[in-house]
């Protein structure tokens, strides 16, 4: 009898034991690593921490179906991926110059993209083709007076430099890649880009970054 | 004999251990799931979240300059009904620009109210349907079974105020409209 009340004792503890385990891991699963552990990064190592869905260069926000994620581009980015691109190697004295091309800006890069969707952005839930030819006009010509960047400094930057990429559907996503100047940023270490979405009618969106007492990774000159 | 009371002495406490043990296991499970409940007041959800009061404080400042615009042609169509009264004998151009003015305004005014009920029905309907997404989120990350929401209507007639996670909710709601969770 005393065997069967041990037995009945030791099956609550393991219950009670799995349940705190349970526990554990929604704990561990809200982990994120923000920041490469290395100040001093190979051009490599650089794409693959920039590309990691959590580094601290990403911010994401899903409203209904849509999904938005505005990506910071520090120079050492762009300048990889311009390097990249043109097969050229990653030497200081490409780099410098490079860095002098993209020094006045500070980039983002947003994509905008429906869920179960894979079809151009523009042609979703479209009544005619007049809508579609509204649309189009409105990411190409007027989406950037919807952008602005705000930090503790300044409230309203406008938006200097836009492009939007259209890919004919080639991608489930749209990209828009623009830019505020360095000069109206000033020292700043918040940065809020503020977009308000007239094309699919859902408000304001906010994304914000912090860089307080951070400091973004380098690229290692080979 | 004895073996055969021994075999039953055992059934009966393994069968004990087992329905002992499914019982505890579902009590825990339906108290995990009593506890993963809990209610937000939306009136209060609504009034505090800050895009609401952003897009409050945008449409007052745009009907402000739309109702200045209205003052200035009002005083000017009072202007020209004080010049009309004051003639006795008015000429039609005087009338006409007078009626045309009239109805400037009215249009005008009407545009402004139209303005005022479409940008409403607008900004609210963009409000609502973020507030909604972020509580999902909030849900979702904090693994909550179901968030009800208390209003006015009578759906939910009684919670326990330990219960009210409205504070919670919208300090979340908040800091993820800001973009900064």
């Amino acid at each position: 009898m005393n065997f069967g009340i041990l037995t009945y004792i030791f099956t609550i503890t393991s219950i009670l034991f799995l349940s705190c385990s349970y526990d554990q891991d929604i704990t561990n699963e809200k982990s994120t690593q923000v920041l490469p552990e290395k100040a001093i990064l190979t051009p490599q190592e650089y794409i693959d921490w920039s590309s990691q869905p959590n580094n601290l260069l990403i911010k994401e926000k899903t409203i209904s179906e849509f999904n938005y994620k505005i990506k910071y581009l520090p120079t050492e980015q762009l300048v990889i991926n311009e390097l990249n691109k043109s097969n050229k190697p990653i030497t200081t004295e490409n780099i410098n110059t490079l860095k002098k091309e993209y020094e006045g800006m500070e980039y983002f890069e947003m994509r905008v993209q429906v869920e179960n969707y894979n079809d151009e952005l523009a042609k979703y839930l479209v009544s005619d083709m007049s809508e579609y030819q509204t649309r189009i006009a409105y990411m190409a010509f007027a989406m950037q007076n919807n952008i602005k960047l705000s930090t503790e400094i300044n409230n309203e930057i406008p938006c200097k430099l836009f492009h939007f990429e259209r890919t004919y559907g080639i991608t489930p996503y749209t990209t828009f890649l623009f830019a505020f100047s360095k000069q109206d940023i000033g020292n700043a270490s918040e940065r809020t880009v503020i977009y308000d979405d007239e094309l699919f009618n859902k408000g304001r969106l906010k994304f914000n970054w912090s860089f307080k007492n951070i400091e973004l990774p380098k690229i290692a000159i080979l | 004999m004895k073996s055969n009371k021994l075999l039953v002495l055992t059934i009966s406490v393994a069968l004990a251990i087992i329905i002992g043990s499914f019982a505890v296991w579902n009590s825990f499970q339906l108290k995990t799931s009593i506890e993963n409940t809990a209610f937000v007041n939306l009136t209060v959800l609504f009034d505090r979240f800050e895009m609401k009061k952003e897009f409050e404080a945008k449409l007052k400042n745009d009907l402000s300059q739309k109702q200045n615009e209205l003052d200035s042609l009002l005083f000017q169509l009072q202007g020209l009904n004080n010049k009309l009264s004051s003639t006795e004998k008015n000429n039609d151009e005087d009338i006409m620009r007078f009626q045309q003015m009239q109805n400037y305004y009215i249009q005008q005014k009407k545009s402004v109210e139209e303005y005022s009920y479409t940008k409403t029905q607008q900004y609210d309907s963009q409000i609502l349907e973020q507030l909604t997404q972020y509580v999902k989120d909030f849900g979702e990350q904090k693994k909550y079974d179901y968030i009800y929401g208390l209003n006015n209507n009578g759906n939910l007639m009684y919670a326990k105020e330990q219960k009210d996670i409205t504070e919670e909710v919208l300090s979340f709601i908040n800091n993820k409209y800001q973009g900064k969770n």
